[in-house]
């Protein structure tokens, strides 16, 4: 098998939302939390250049262009978890026949979750700043 | 009466391209329908496979616009398109037009020993509550088209994982109350390459035809399979 045939599990031709295309994004979401916990660390790592430039730093990330990639960080988070909760439950073999179900009860409830989380970084920033 | 272009992938892996056909089409003309009418009236030498024409042998799953389906149940005004695309299945080694090589299919649904295993010698009738029945009654209808394994995004990407038609074989027998061999395909299953390979993108329960929930199968095998392990673990004697 070559490698172009081993990245088949990424093609969305023929799949279904709550199933083919649900689990797609799952993988990928989980490849970007992946790459914000290593930059995550990378942000905290600056702790060692001393008090003063981990300020400077913060100052830079917390700009508008910043927040606005968090929340939509905070999409992919609430899409990770909201699908990734369905995945638990459904992997005990529970509803596994009312897949769409599960699927959009679990998107909408990510949805408020990511709605409700973004009016309050949103006003506590419009707030603060 | 409706026309409907047909682009086939037709050749070898080492040559192919995509020939196009115009079918005529009216209610009720399946796929297989159309394959015949090419095969019969514009080119002889278009290979695919085919039997019952009445989705029980599982022989002429294909993809239909990237989707695998039985070509003698698909009606194609149902798909409601111009230009219908048909391809080998995916995820098997294709060995030309239409027609793909089911070793490894079967070598896998082997491997999970798809029968009943008796330690002892019964006599007379093995009898069956209809709820005992019920446990398992649906994987019992599996054709063996092989069009869960298609779908499956695991499984085209992974040609060692036991997929979908093999797990739920598994769990059909494993649910059998007449069974007695359950331990025997749990240590085949509970594998890297067995049930845990599964990510529940559920894409086989999509494509089955015979509307069986094999990916609702594997994750009863999973709970079944957890146990075993976890028994394994703490020696708490698992006998095959």
């Amino acid at each position: 098998m070559s490698f172009k045939d081993s990245l088949n599990w990424i093609n969305i031709k023929g799949r279904h939302l709550q199933s083919g295309i649900a689990f797609i994004l799952h993988r990928l979401t989980g490849l970007v939390i992946l790459l914000y916990l290593y930059m995550h660390l990378g942000a905290l790592s600056q702790l060692l250049n001393g008090g003063i430039a981990y300020k400077n730093f913060l100052s830079t990330v917390e700009s508008p262009p910043f927040v606005a990639l968090d929340i939509l960080l905070f999409l992919v988070i609430f899409y990770h978890g909201a699908n990734g909760i369905r995945l638990v439950v459904q992997e005990f073999g529970i509803g596994t026949r009312r897949r769409k179900l599960f699927f959009w009860i679990m998107m909408v409830l990510g949805l408020i979750g990511w709605l409700l989380l973004t009016y309050f970084v949103a006003s506590s920033f419009i707030g603060g700043a | 009466m409706d026309k409907v272009i047909f682009r086939i992938k037709k050749g070898t892996p080492e040559k192919w391209e995509y020939k196009e056909y115009e079918v005529p089409v009216e209610n009720g003309t399946t796929i297989l329908d159309a394959l015949y009418y090419i095969r019969d009236n514009i080119d002889r030498t278009l290979s695919f496979r085919a039997s019952c024409r009445m989705e029980v042998c599982g022989s002429c799953a294909i993809m239909v616009n990237n989707f695998p389906r039985t070509a003698c149940s698909t009606q194609i005004k149902t798909i409601g398109k111009k230009v219908i695309t048909l391809e080998p299945l995916a995820g098997y080694k294709w060995i030309r037009d239409l027609v793909v090589d089911f070793d490894e299919f079967f070598k896998k649904h082997e491997s999970v020993k798809p029968y009943l295993v008796r330690k002892d010698n019964p006599e007379g009738q093995l009898l069956q509550s209809p709820e005992q029945l019920a446990k398992y009654k649906q994987f019992t209808l599996c054709i063996k088209c092989g069009a869960c394994l298609a779908a499956c995004p695991v499984a085209v990407s992974d040609p060692f994982y036991l997929g979908p038609a093999a797990l739920a074989a598994a769990y059909r027998f494993n649910a059998d109350s007449r069974d007695q061999g359950k331990n025997l395909r749990l240590a085949v299953v509970s594998d890297a390459e067995g049930c845990w390979r599964c990510h529940f993108s559920s894409e086989c329960s999509e494509a089955c035809p015979k509307d069986i929930d094999p990916a609702g199968a594997i994750q009863k095998l999973k709970v079944q399979a957890a146990g075993y392990e976890l028994k394994r673990f703490f020696h708490l004697g698992v006998k095959d």
